[in-house]
């Protein structure tokens, strides 16, 4: 992980919609290398919707997204490369070990280390759960798993949802110093979470606000 | 881009090493539905002889159509597909691995039990080894024109129906071909014209089915 | 010179224009049809060998045409819909599916009807038939899939692929269950079209195959007109044109 490269994120009139209907008002904001942001709102403002636009994975947004200013699905863009996206549903397959689950996605991009994994499950305190089968963890547990992915891949932007949920306190610890040491290293995080998280630096605040509809449909029917 | 499809495929075959039973399925069904016939049709050897392509086509058709289920919706449902989206696999990967572990985990076990099936129904050699081949060559365009239809019902609460509704129309030609050429064996006849147009048809839908099927996956992550 | 594109991709454009036609389409295809039917049913001779049987094909013929026609207008316009992101090309392909499927349905109705006296059975595997059937089964998979989904937008794009899925195997199908057919059967036993078609019947088949075409029209209009209706019921315009 080299400090000289520089990367931008950046969001500009993002609106998502749902069954046609804007969920909040256009949002924009940009990322640079070691910068972070936290996105706030109520339940079902639309934050996970926000997020899974972000990761490209869903379209039901207008708005530009790039990456080192190029569009993220853009044929040449770099930018799933360096993303690393951790949701509700986490992607391990209950019938695989852990080792393997991490195993399989380190090597999608980046070379075979084992060692860095058994590293973060010990930093985790679940090292002695590496040859287990992902079906027979705890909520808890499998959250620890793919937290791992966080130093197995080393990329350089996070986007984690609600990433504080199921974690103990030394847990919710030990997850704030890994985000302060990526931004150190030049990393960027985008994440949601319902509670305040002063143990980050430098996290800016962005706030989904429901959008005025009275206003909206009074502007479309003057277009009309 | 090899690189993940072998990846893939590895860790699709690692589900079935530790699943065993759910991969059973689809071979128990195959030979449970062919050995209905002669009993709701007539023992007769020559009669069977004669209904034996068709029943054992038809059979590997739908137990294929079983399969698709345990490749997709669960790596579905857990988030599986979004991951490898997100790290950067494309679609088209995604669905040439998923055909290539399918066609290996389930088309593979009815090509090796068929030729019993086959003596059961009375076929004679020749037909039995061509009842093979032709699903050797038959089996990996089903595996990749049911992914196209297993991709579009992948959000769906009841889906398994839905999916036979869309999928089966679009199976008749191997069908046709598939079974055609089990019969001119077992007459007899030339069967390498229909062994040809198997292949062009797996040729055909190894170039079309994993674009239209990653498409399908796109529109159902959403 | 690309306007009339994007004013097609508008509904209100498009459901203004559709009325505009629609009162010259409406009319136009009612006379088309009584002429149709009456060279068909009364001036065109009956057939030597079928005798008056023959005369169902004025109705077989477009119907099976149009069911075809329908499919490829269905799978067209839904690839404009998913390459250009246009929902009314999306409107436009879904309102297609019910009445191609109608067409296919009565193709096999009057084949079944027409082959009766002639084969002396109301089904025969015939390639063409054979063909319609599965014709038939794509439809029906289509609006399955597309009533499958609660989100228009999901549905539409997934029905979209099915179709342009479909519109790829059509020929292949074709091929296959010709092949089957010649292999099973030896040649066709019958068809409608003859090597030399009477002159005054074939007047009437023309007739009745523009009269088709336009009621084909007609009637993807109105549905296109209920859709959008349906769709943008919460914009100004349409609340505007309900109270009025």
């Amino acid at each position: 992980m080299s400090n000289a490269q520089h990367n931008q994120f950046k969001v500009e009139n993002l609106a998502v919609f749902r069954a046609e209907i804007p969920l909040f008002d256009e949002v924009s904001f940009s990322l640079n290398s070691g910068e972070s942001i936290q996105i706030s709102g109520a339940n079902g403002s639309g934050k996970t919707s926000l997020l899974r636009c972000l990761c490209g994975t869903s379209s039901r947004h207008q708005g530009d997204i790039s990456w080192n200013g190029e569009a993220i699905t853009g044929t040449s863009s770099t930018f799933y490369s360096q993303l690393l996206y951790l949701g509700h549903s986490l992607g391990l397959k209950p019938k695989l070990t852990v080792l393997q689950n991490l195993n399989f996605f380190q090597r999608l991009r980046f070379n075979k280390n084992d060692q860095i994994i058994h590293e973060t499950l010990n930093q985790l305190n679940i090292e002695g759960y590496h040859d287990e089968l992902v079906a027979n963890l705890s909520a808890g547990q499998k959250r620890r798993v793919s937290l791992c992915r966080l130093f197995s891949e080393p990329v350089k932007l996070w986007v984690l949802d609600e990433p504080m949920v199921a974690l103990d306190a030394q847990g919710q610890k030990w997850l704030e110093d890994s985000c302060n040491a990526h931004l150190d290293s030049g990393g960027m995080i985008i994440l949601t979470s319902h509670q305040k998280l002063k143990g980050i630096n430098g996290l800016q605040q962005l706030s989904l606000v429901k959008p005025d509809f009275s206003a909206l449909i009074a502007s479309q029917d003057a277009a009309q | 881009m090899s690189q993940p499809i072998g990846l893939l495929i590895r860790r699709e075959l690692a589900v079935v090493i530790k699943s065993r039973s759910e991969f059973i399925y689809p071979l128990a069904f195959f030979v449970i539905v062919t050995s209905l016939f002669p009993l709701a049709v007539t023992p007769d050897p020559v009669q069977l002889a004669f209904i034996a392509p068709g029943v054992i086509w038809v059979a590997a058709l739908l137990s294929i159509l079983m399969s698709f289920n345990g490749f997709y919706q669960q790596d579905y449902d857990e988030g599986g597909l979004e991951q490898l989206l997100i790290s950067g696999v494309s679609g088209t990967n995604i669905v040439l691995s998923k055909s290539i572990a399918n066609w290996i985990v389930t088309g593979l076990p009815l090509i090796l039990i068929a030729p019993v099936l086959g003596v059961l129904f009375n076929m004679n050699p020749t037909a039995n080894l061509v009842t093979m081949l032709s699903l050797l060559i038959g089996i990996p365009s089903l595996c990749l024109i049911g992914s196209i239809g297993m991709c579009l019902t992948l959000g769906l609460r009841n889906g398994g129906v839905l999916l036979t509704l869309l999928v089966l129309p679009l199976f008749i030609p191997v069908l046709i071909f598939g079974a055609s050429a089990v019969q001119a064996a077992s007459t007899g006849l030339n069967f390498s014209g229909q062994l040809a147009i198997l292949l062009a048809l797996l040729i055909f839908s190894l170039l079309l089915a994993p674009f239209a099927g990653a498409a399908a996956i796109k529109v159902s992550i959403e | 010179m690309w306007t009339w594109f994007f004013q097609l991709a508008s509904p209100r454009w498009f459901y203004q224009t559709a009325n505009r036609l629609l009162a010259w389409l409406r009319p136009l295809t009612l006379v088309l049809f009584l002429v149709g039917l009456y060279l068909g049913l009364l001036f065109s001779p009956a057939d030597y060998q079928q005798g008056n049987t023959v005369r169902i094909m004025y109705v077989h013929v477009p119907a099976a045409y149009l069911s075809m026609f329908a499919y490829v207008v269905m799978a067209v316009s839904g690839a404009i819909g998913i390459i250009w992101r246009m929902k009314m090309a999306h409107m436009v392909s879904v309102s297609c599916a019910p009445v191609g499927a109608i067409f296919t349905l009565l193709a096999l109705l009057t084949g079944g009807i027409w082959g009766k006296p002639t084969w002396g059975t109301y089904w025969e595997w015939d390639a063409r038939m054979t063909s319609e059937l599965i014709l038939l089964f794509l439809y029906l998979g289509y609006m399955a899939l597309h009533s499958a989904f609660d989100d228009k937008k999901t549905a539409d794009r997934a029905a979209a692929i099915l179709a342009i899925v479909g519109i790829v195997n059509i020929p292949i199908i074709h091929f296959s269950v010709e092949w089957w057919n010649t292999l099973h059967q030896g040649a066709t036993l019958s068809k409608f079209e003859k090597p030399s078609i009477d002159a005054d019947m074939l007047k009437a088949l023309l007739t009745m195959i523009l009269a088709f075409q336009l009621y084909f029209f007609v009637a993807l209009l109105q549905r296109i007109k209920a859709e959008i209706l349906e769709r943008e019921k919460l914009s100004g315009w349409v609340q505007k044109l309900v109270s009025d």
